[in-house]
């Protein structure tokens, strides 16, 4: 295992990723938790709250993915940049716990486990 | 689920006239200007395999991928193409003519884009990595199981079919409100329409392959915002009270009382309906990128990251959705009813079509129309190319002719294509248009059944190759045994329909009523895992997996990645 690999390793939780957790997350809790939202009042621009607010979280949503892309790619950015030119290939770092899903987000950690 | 829906509104809130079906004969300018966008995306479709014609057009990444070069712009469109067709048109409005219950659509789509986000830059890296063409290339290669991959691509064919035959009935739907084959005309003549736009469609998916429906999402995209943007601005001044009074109106039965589940999803019937909405809302949405048609629209896609960056691009394309979804409330509103007055059968799929022609001019009407119509040439190019791909990939080569080569399995899944176009065109005119819907929304439950082996497959090789295809079994089976078990009635308790009724089941033991397809998955993944722990402790052989942890992230400018059919520089622009 490289000095590079070592030092990549652990740092399963980065703020970016938690960010990025942050914003895959919150999409599902506001329109799968119904009870919030399964009302028809108050109304907005003539819509009841039922439709407006599934409506809204589209764009919130949208938001959301946007911010995530750009946290995740920027890490992402600084990381190839701080390993320097020469590696442009992922390195082969095994992580022996599975991390949080979102830790896909990056490219740098491939979170295989060594079951096989 | 949706009850028929019966009742006339009350004194017309609007001036539209009443929106109806077959009140007139052929309107002759709606038809003239369907034709004309017809004949235009028809020529584009054959252009396409010129555009930036290929060295090695006879490949099947070539003819099935689009060379894996998409860039954003493309896989925009695409994407669109697959999330909303013809039959989305039609049927989500048509789902809202039913109750508010109907507009899970919307969080469905939300979700999606997140569920998205997590998975699949890591399928696109692995299939780049090692040519994968199909989900169930992956799965063999993961596994190290033909068996495996052979059964995720039987249910992907079997998902798609009437997949592909809905896109007939979003199209049928439209020609009946044009005026075109009701009772009065022969079968031929009724049919014939629907027989040219699929000879057509057949014809430039042949020649094209994916580069045909790129092409022609641009058009049919367009058409679409236009009808969209039109009809969301313009209908509502024709309403008094704007959208308050649509909503007003389509929730106000004819005693003059608010009906319950329309402003809200409200509980009624003794159901709750909270989790049952929210159950299919995350079920829909864990099994679209499931479908091999949507899949393709990831994979040929040129970098890892090309989806992502377009995750809230394609946002728009949800929140369109929910505006089509509430023609269905316009429809209503105006004084649909889903009786006509004319020779054909109330029919809440009429629903859209009927507002457009009673609302718009006629030249207008007959642009949304051709909205519609192209909205179902594209996704049923592509859904053909996936089936076409999965069965060339998993069936032909991994058990009929392992030594075939690129530009044989690109033969054979053109040949396949046409095939698969045709099985669902005899389906729709040898059937009716109800047992495609139910066979669609079967497709659904079973489809989902392959997450398992594909997304957690992305995450971890835990699983055992034979209790994946046991736990997948399972899935289908209960699937189709409780789908099949549904009956649907009528408000007044009528029984409507014997079997496929409604995609909502009570979850046995519990008093919850959930998504079938959820169901069927929670029981696919007990027997998983419970059967994984089985297999692994009578050491029953686990089979190779021909991937390593770094072909998951993968990207484009690798120096370790396959070559490419031929480099098209100026296609990955875009």
């Amino acid at each position: 295992m490289s000095e590079y690999e070592r030092s990549t390793r652990g740092q399963v939780l980065t703020p970016a990723r938690i960010i990025a957790a942050i914003c895959v997350i919150l999409p599902f809790v506001a329109v799968l938790y119904v009870p919030i939202y399964d009302k028809d009042e108050s109304e907005l621009g003539g819509f009841p709250f039922f439709f407006w607010w599934q409506l809204l979280w589209v764009a919130v949503t949208a938001g959301l993915m946007g911010l995530a892309y750009y946290v995740v790619r920027r890490e992402e950015l600084a990381r190839k940049a701080a390993s320097g030119a020469g590696n442009v290939a992922v390195p082969d770092a095994v992580q022996d716990t599975a991390p949080d899903a979102v830790a896909d987000a990056d490219t740098q950690n491939a979170e295989e486990g060594d079951a096989e | 689920m949706s009850t028929i829906f019966t009742a006339a509104a009350p004194a017309a809130p609007s001036d539209i006239p009443t929106p109806d079906v077959g009140s007139h004969g052929i309107n002759q300018t709606e038809l003239v200007v369907v034709v004309f966008f017809f004949l235009l995306v028809s020529v584009l479709g054959f252009l396409a395999a010129r555009w930036r014609r290929a060295r090695q057009a006879n490949h099947l990444e070539e003819w099935g991928l689009g060379g894996r070069s998409f860039g954003g712009w493309i896989t925009w469109f695409l994407l669109g193409g697959d999330l909303y067709t013809a039959y989305t048109f039609i049927a989500v409005p048509a789902a809202l003519v039913g109750g508010a219950f109907g507009f899970f659509a919307v969080p469905y789509t939300i979700i999606v884009w997140p569920l998205v986000f997590l998975f699949l830059p890591r399928l696109w890296s692995v299939s780049r990595k090692h040519g994968y063409v199909t989900p169930s290339d992956f799965a063999r290669g993961r596994y190290g199981s033909k068996g495996l991959g052979l059964a995720i691509a039987v249910v992907g064919v079997v998902a798609t079919m009437p997949y592909i035959a809905l896109q007939l009935v979003g199209i049928q739907a439209c020609l009946d409100v044009i005026g075109i084959g009701g009772k009065g005309s022969s079968t031929f003549a009724k049919d014939l329409p629907l027989f040219i736009a699929f000879a057509v469609l057949a014809a430039f998916t042949y020649t094209s392959g994916l580069r045909a429906p790129a092409v022609i999402a641009f058009v049919k995209d367009f058409l679409i915002y236009l009808v969209i943007i039109v009809a969301v601005i313009y209908i509502p001044t024709r309403f008094t009270g704007g959208w308050h009074g649509i909503f007003h109106a389509a929730s106000t039965g004819p005693t003059g009382k608010t009906k319950p589940g329309f402003l809200s999803l409200n509980d009624h019937n003794g159901k709750a309906n909270a989790f049952p909405y929210a159950t299919i809302a995350l079920g829909s949405a864990m099994a679209l990128f499931m479908y091999p048609h949507a899949q393709i629209g990831v994979l040929s896609t040129k970098s890892r990251n090309t989806v992502r960056k377009n995750l809230a691009g394609l946002s728009v394309y949800s929140l369109v959705l929910g505006l089509i979804a509430l023609l269905g409330y316009m429809a209503l509103a105006a004084g649909f009813n889903g009786t006509a007055t004319g020779h054909l059968d109330g029919n809440p799929q009429h629903a859209v079509p009927a507002l457009f022609d009673a609302v718009f001019p006629s030249w207008f009407a007959g642009v949304a129309f051709a909205a519609v119509a192209i909205g179902a040439l594209v996704p049923a190019a592509i859904m053909s190319i996936a089936a076409a791909n999965l069965f060339t990939r998993n069936i032909y080569v991994d058990f009929i002719k392992p030594d075939a080569t690129a530009h044989q399995q690109a033969q054979m899944s053109k040949f396949v294509s046409l095939l698969v176009k045709f099985g669902a065109l005899a389906f729709v005119l040898g059937l009716d248009a109800t047992s495609a819907i139910n066979f669609q929304l079967l497709g659904g439950v079973l489809i989902l059944q392959t997450f398992p082996a594909i997304v957690i497959g992305l995450f971890k090789r835990w699983f055992h190759r034979w209790a994946l295809i046991a736990g997948l079994v399972t899935g289908v089976v209960y699937g189709v045994v409780v789908a099949w078990q549904q009956k649907k009635l009528s408000a007044d308790g009528k029984v409507l329909q014997n079997h496929f009724g409604a995609q909502i089941a009570k979850v046995p033991g519990t008093h919850l009523y959930a998504y079938i397809a959820i169901t069927a998955l929670v029981l696919n993944l007990i027997v998983t895992v419970v059967l994984t722990v089985v297999f692994r402790a009578l050491k029953v052989a686990e089979g190779v997996d021909e991937t390593q942890a770094h072909d998951y992230t993968a990207d484009d400018g690798d120096t370790d990645l396959p070559d490419l059919v031929q480099a098209e520089p100026a296609l990955a622009e875009l």
